[in-house]
């Protein structure tokens, strides 16, 4: 190996500039690393599990923008339910009626509720009319002289027929009595919309905002900020804490519900809860059990470490490394205040996984050199890092340019995850890049002769089987795994025009199907035509237009329209609640359950019906339209936005009236799945891009970028099918795993084609170079992927259904990825790497083998 | 009664009296609109039902217009209106007539497949029943006072009874009774009769000041009368009972009979009822007839005589009338078209 080979000058001269720093200032460069590990260590410490309801909507949609602007107005799709079931029979029961008007009582005190909006039986403001000989009659559902006595049973009997709630808030068979709230998502004394939306932006931004104006958001702004405005707004905006609006917390409202169960739960009684904020505190009690996933993988990963370097003091090594790799991400997102999304939860096992994969790379080749050739650590380190760093640092530069793309989405949970996995690759770059190699030149392994032996057993036992899969370079072999692969490929791009957008399941697609909460909601949509499942489409007119007969005729129209779509439970506007009032003036009859056409008529019935009830605004210039719906799956919310269109476009006379989409929370999810949508094919194009751009920076090579980057698109297609046959859709949870595991993929590629560019440059056939590679990098590839996959596998177990899906699809990824870089990669090879040869001579891996003549001083 | 509620409500709402002050831009004047075909249109409120022949039709909301032949799947006819629709009525398995909101008349001569519209006025209110004495004459009665007459067939549809119309008030139901004599009952007691095919009409002094939203013949020359509060009386002879010119008739001096000794002298005999529901429709059985109303009221009468007593059904939601069809009793009301099954 000591023939004189042409260098390549460029990496040469950056490996001349950051060697220095790591190997000979490595004290000083450990003491720095340590003390910024135990800053970002306090720091991750102060993180706290942070789920916003508004962080996981695209808040530049369109349909929100119809949210954002009526938020006031009609409350937003933050709805939680708590339904009572009598087991007895009836709620016309008096313990019964006692227990339901203690529990609404009980839910105005929940944290977050909007008090004008608790609705249920009790609510005052549900009332029924009539007209009886002597005149108008007309009182509460609950009467106020209300006392639990078997008569005012009957009483309340009777008005509950009258009053219309049969369906809304008792159930068909009247055994069950529904509580409805709408949570606000900030402390509704301090909460405008103003705030609410600022505090949904992250610190950074909030801070870039702060500097520009030189005032707090909601503060008016100096003219011509001075630079002591602009300090005095970025201090007191930090000094209020990196959320200083915590918005709601859900956990403490999840609790008070739960709380509330408990109090009121019996053998007679049956409580169930539904609502966002529930499935929110559910998700951050079921994420502290992906906490012990991260305990147990990392357990795991040690072990197969243990095992497969034959060193324990080694393997800790690597982990403990990797350990600090997720600390500096941690740590950095508490610093720039964010905080820990259990949609997130995926971002440290991946810094994990990536971080442990290098690590190991690195390891086993220092270990490779102590064993085999007899030198210090610190040149066996110095060498490995020569011939590992650039790889590995291009690696990682792909891998966060890949992870970039998905902040293309323009919905702040993903651009969170996106951030927070930029953060954790910095970590993963520092840490395999400077911290293990500055360690492993202080390391000693305890027991080389013994540590050797073990070596060279594990490696005869790889030989037989590497020797037997370099057949994989000859043209038989390739051309018959290039046709299986093709042949998957077109099975995978087949399959991709199936691919669900959003939800495929009809319970909360956060939880297992089987979960209390999906239980529950089953309970509830069984019982009443409302459930949490709403699209809330806005009709805008003019000042006083809900008075308005035309206005009032067409939305009359377009709710039985819309009533008569597939997936539609109920309709229910103001004008259904007016139908009722005008019924109820005119003798109960109920042929007179319609509107009006005189304008005096209507303002009457309208008028019954509150603004506080969220159906129309103050100026009765819009009113909300509630569409109640079987289910969420993604069909059936495209079914309804469409059908929204084709009204306006097809059906609709009045053209003074506009029918704006949406609110609700189908309404969130309809803007959330077009986002999803319209992103879903440029953020996989710009991740190949990146990559392509990458690989091309490293190999310059065509042979170097299709040899890589065939296995993972043929990965990513075959992706496609397996969603399709496991039923996972495209949605928030589904769409970063993708960019993900191409990341994750591309570095296995990427090792392994270097090692084998840097053999054939040097002269070797393909074979032996193949053979080489998979006797070092392909080694550490085959068990990085066991690892990594052994690691998410357990998501699998997961309560969460997004986890379950993400580690289905990322097991997948890491496994099928590492058989592409080892399988697939060689026969690619065999067609396409004569090109390597032009670049004969050059050394790929910067001169390691002359560390092994260097020493410290 | 109505107009005083209906000016204690306006009171309460003067907050919306800046209402007609601002200038809207103009509503675009429109003509009938098609029925929409609705998938789920047996789940519209339901107003009507009757059999032609050998199926089922039912109206309701929407301008919905359902037929069935065995009770159970229904198809929507294609209706030329979609406002409510209030009454079916069918003068054989062929020929029949809808009514509905604005002043709607539908006509079919298929059995209830196609209809056309025979009256149509957006301003009017609705028409609630209608009677035909032969093959061309006929009235159709409605909302405020509303009188149609035709004399051909149905073709064509005029103003009638002025001084009956005069009254504005709702005339519910049109009947004609044994003796040949026509009966119309409606608003605030009103009891209508004629025994000149229309020609002129007596207001009858009626036992009761509420609503009757139903008829029914009773014997020869007798009726059935049933409305607000489960309010329930029968005759044996209405040309018996004493009246007065209908344009002479002062709503406002009327007072309800309040013993039987009264009730009697004006004629009529109260039928004891358990409820006080508001009665809409009634159903003659072999043996009984049974009364639909609100909030799921079903009330039996045994032999057509004696008190009412509860019927326990299926029904939550107010009813409004109902058949008997393929032996099972199919109801309409506020959740649509409803199989109550059989009744005891």
């Amino acid at each position: 190996m000591t023939a004189p080979m042409r260098e390549t000058n460029f990496t040469r001269t950056v490996l001349k500039l950051v060697e220095p720093p790591i190997f000979k200032w490595r004290a000083v460069t450990l003491t720095v690393l340590f003390l910024l590990t135990a800053f970002f260590a306090w720091n991750a410490a102060q993180l706290r599990p942070n789920a916003g309801w508004l962080k996981m909507v695209p808040k530049e949609h369109p349909y929100m923008q119809t949210f954002m602007q009526y938020y006031k107005d009609f409350g937003g799709a933050n709805t939680v339910l708590i339904s009572l079931h009598n087991n007895k029979g009836t709620i016309y029961q008096p313990e019964f009626m006692e227990t339901l008007r203690k529990a609404s009582d009980d839910a105005f005190f929940i944290p977050g509720v909007d008090r004008a909006r608790v609705t249920s039986i009790f609510s005052p403001s549900i009332l029924y009319v009539e007209v009886v000989e002597g005149g108008l009659s007309g009182e509460n559902v609950i009467p106020s002289t209300y006392t639990p006595s078997p008569e005012m049973m009957q009483r309340i009997k009777r008005n509950v027929a009258k009053a219309s709630v049969i369906g809304r808030l008792v159930s068909q068979d009247q055994t069950t009595a529904l509580i409805q709230l709408e949570l606000l998502e900030n402390d509704p004394t301090a909460g405008t919309t103003a705030s609410l939306s600022d505090s949904a932006k992250p610190m950074s931004e909030r801070m870039r905002e702060a500097w520009e104006r030189g005032a707090l958001a909601g503060e008016v702004a100096p003219e011509k900020p001075t630079l002591s405005d602009r300090i005095k707004a970025v201090s007191t905006l930090s000094m209020k804490g990196s959320k200083p609006e915590p918005g709601l917390d859900y956990v403490k409202v999840g609790e008070k519900l739960e709380e509330i169960r408990a109090k009121y739960e019996s053998k007679d009684i049956t409580v169930s809860i539904v609502g966002f904020a529930k499935v929110v505190d559910d998700m951050t009690k079921a994420s502290m059990e992906v906490a012990s996933f991260f305990v147990i993988a990392l357990i795991l990963t040690g072990l197969l470490l243990w095992a497969y370097i034959g060193s324990f003091r080694l393997a800790m090594l690597v982990v403990a490394t990797s350990l600090v790799a997720c600390t500096w991400e941690l740590g950095l997102l508490n610093l720039v205040g964010y905080g820990l999304d259990p949609f997130a939860m995926l971002v440290p096992f991946l810094i994990m996984s990536v971080s442990v994969s290098h690590g190991v790379q690195y390891a086993n080749s220092w270990a490779n050199e102590v064993a085999t050739r007899n030198v210090t650590p610190y040149q066996a380190s110095l060498a490995t890092f020569r011939s590992l760093a650039i790889p590995g640092v291009v690696a990682l530069l792909t891998n966060v340019a890949g992870f970039s793309t998905i902040y293309l989405i323009n919905i702040q949970v993903i651009r969170e995850m996106s951030v927070n996995a930029a953060f954790g690759m910095a970590g993963v770059i520092i840490v395999n890049k400077v911290l293990l190699p500055a360690l492993l030149s202080y390391m000693r392994l305890p027991n080389i002769p013994k540590f050797r032996e073990a070596q060279e057993l594990r490696e005869r036992m790889g030989d037989a089987v590497f020797k037997k899969m370099a057949v994989l370079t000859h043209r038989g072999p390739a051309t018959v795994v290039l046709v299986i692969c093709a042949a998957l490929s077109i099975f995978g791009a087949s399959q991709y025009h199936k691919v669900q957008i959003g939800d495929t399941t009809d319970g909360v697609p956060e939880l297992r199907p089987d979960s209390r909460f999906n239980q529950d909601a089953r309970a509830i949509a069984q019982n009443f035509t409302m459930g949490v499942d709403h699209l809330k489409v806005v009709v805008e007119s003019f000042d006083d237009g809900c008075v308005d007969y035309s206005v009032a005729s067409e939305v009359d129209n377009f709710n039985w329209y819309m009533k008569n779509q597939p997936g539609v439970r109920d309709v229910l506007s103001l004008y259904d609640l007016a139908k009722f009032a005008h019924a109820g003036l005119s003798e109960g009859r109920l042929d007179a359950e319609v509107l009006p056409h005189q304008q005096q008529a209507l303002a009457q019935i309208t008028a019954l019906v509150p603004t506080t009830t969220g159906m129309l605004n103050n100026t009765c210039s819009a009113i909300a339209l509630f569409i109640f719906t079987t289910d969420h799956k993604a069909e059936t919310i495209t079914h309804l936005t469409d059908a929204v269109k084709a009204y306006s476009d097809k059906f609709q006379v009045d053209k003074r009236i506009k029918f704006r989409l949406a609110s609700g929370n189908i309404g969130v999810m309809a803007a959330t799945n077009e986002e999803v949508r319209r992103n879903e094919l440029p953020v996989v194009a710009w991740v190949y891009a990146v990559i392509i751009l990458f690989l091309w920076l490293s190999f310059r090579t065509v042979s170097g970028v299709l040899c890589v980057i065939l296995p993972l698109g043929m990965v990513t297609l075959l992706g496609y099918a397996l969603m399709v046959a496991m039923g996972i859709g495209q949605k928030v949870a589904t769409l970063p795993v993708l960019a993900f595991a191409c990341g994750v993929g591309v570095d296995y590629g990427i090792y392994s084609y270097s090692v084998i560019a840097a053999g054939l440059r040097n002269g070797m056939s393909l074979e032996e170079a193949y053979y080489q590679k998979m006797r070092s990098t392909g080694k550490a590839t085959l068990f990085t992927g066991l690892g990594l996959a052994t690691g998410v596998a357990l998501w699998i177990f997961s309560d969460l259904q997004f986890q379950k899906d993400m580690g289905i699809l990322l097991v997948f990824g890491f496994t099928t990825n590492m058989i592409g870089a080892i399988v697939v990669l060689p026969a690619l090879a065999h067609f396409l790497s004569k090109e390597e040869l032009k670049h004969a001579g050059k050394d790929l891996t910067a001169g390691a083998n002359d560390a092994l003549s260097e020493d410290h001083k | 009664m109505k107009r005083a509620a209906l000016a204690l409500a306006a009171a309460m709402l003067a907050g919306n009296a800046a209402a007609q002050e601002a200038a809207p831009p103009a509503a675009p004047s429109v003509g009938p609109r098609a029925a929409l075909m609705a998938p789920k249109a047996a789940q519209a409120r339901m107003l009507d039902i009757t059999t032609a022949g050998s199926s089922a039709v039912a109206v309701g909301e929407q301008g919905v217009i359902l037929r069935s032949t065995d009770g159970k799947t229904w198809t929507q006819s294609p209706s030329p209106v979609n406002s409510m629709l209030t009454r079916v009525r069918f003068t054989d398995a062929k020929n029949g007539w809808v009514l509905g909101y604005s002043g709607s008349i539908l006509q079919t001569v298929d059995g209830g497949a196609t209809w056309k519209l025979r009256h149509y006025n957006a301003e009017q209110h609705a028409m609630y029943d209608i009677l035909f004495l032969d093959a061309q004459h006929g009235f159709a009665v409605g909302g405020f006072g509303n009188v149609l007459e035709t004399r051909d067939g149905g073709a064509t549809w005029a103003e009638s009874a002025p001084a009956l119309a005069d009254q504005r008030l709702h005339l519910n139901a049109i009947i004609k009774l044994a003796d040949g004599s026509i009966l119309i009952a409606g608003e605030h007691g009103l009891l209508a009769h004629s025994t000149d095919a229309g020609a002129s009409w007596k207001a009858l002094s009626s036992p009761y000041i509420g609503s009757f939203f139903g008829a029914a013949p009773q014997g020869d020359k007798g009726a059935l009368v049933y409305g607000m509060r489960g309010n329930v009386f029968e005759a044996s002879d209405i040309a018996a009972c004493p009246a007065e010119d209908v344009a002479k008739w002062d709503p406002d001096k009327q007072v309800t009979a309040d013993s039987s000794e009264k009730i009697a002298a004006l004629g009529w005999k109260k039928i004891q009822n358990p409820s006080n529901e508001s009665l809409f429709g009634v159903m003659q059985l072999k043996s009984s007839r049974v009364f639909f109303g609100i909030n799921g009221t079903v009330l039996q009468q045994q032999n057509n005589e004696g008190a009412l007593a509860p019927v326990k059904t299926s029904a939550v939601e107010t009813l409004v009338h109902a058949v008997t069809f393929n032996n099972r009793v199919i109801a309409v009301g506020r959740q649509g078209i409803q199989d109550l099954g059989r009744l005891p």
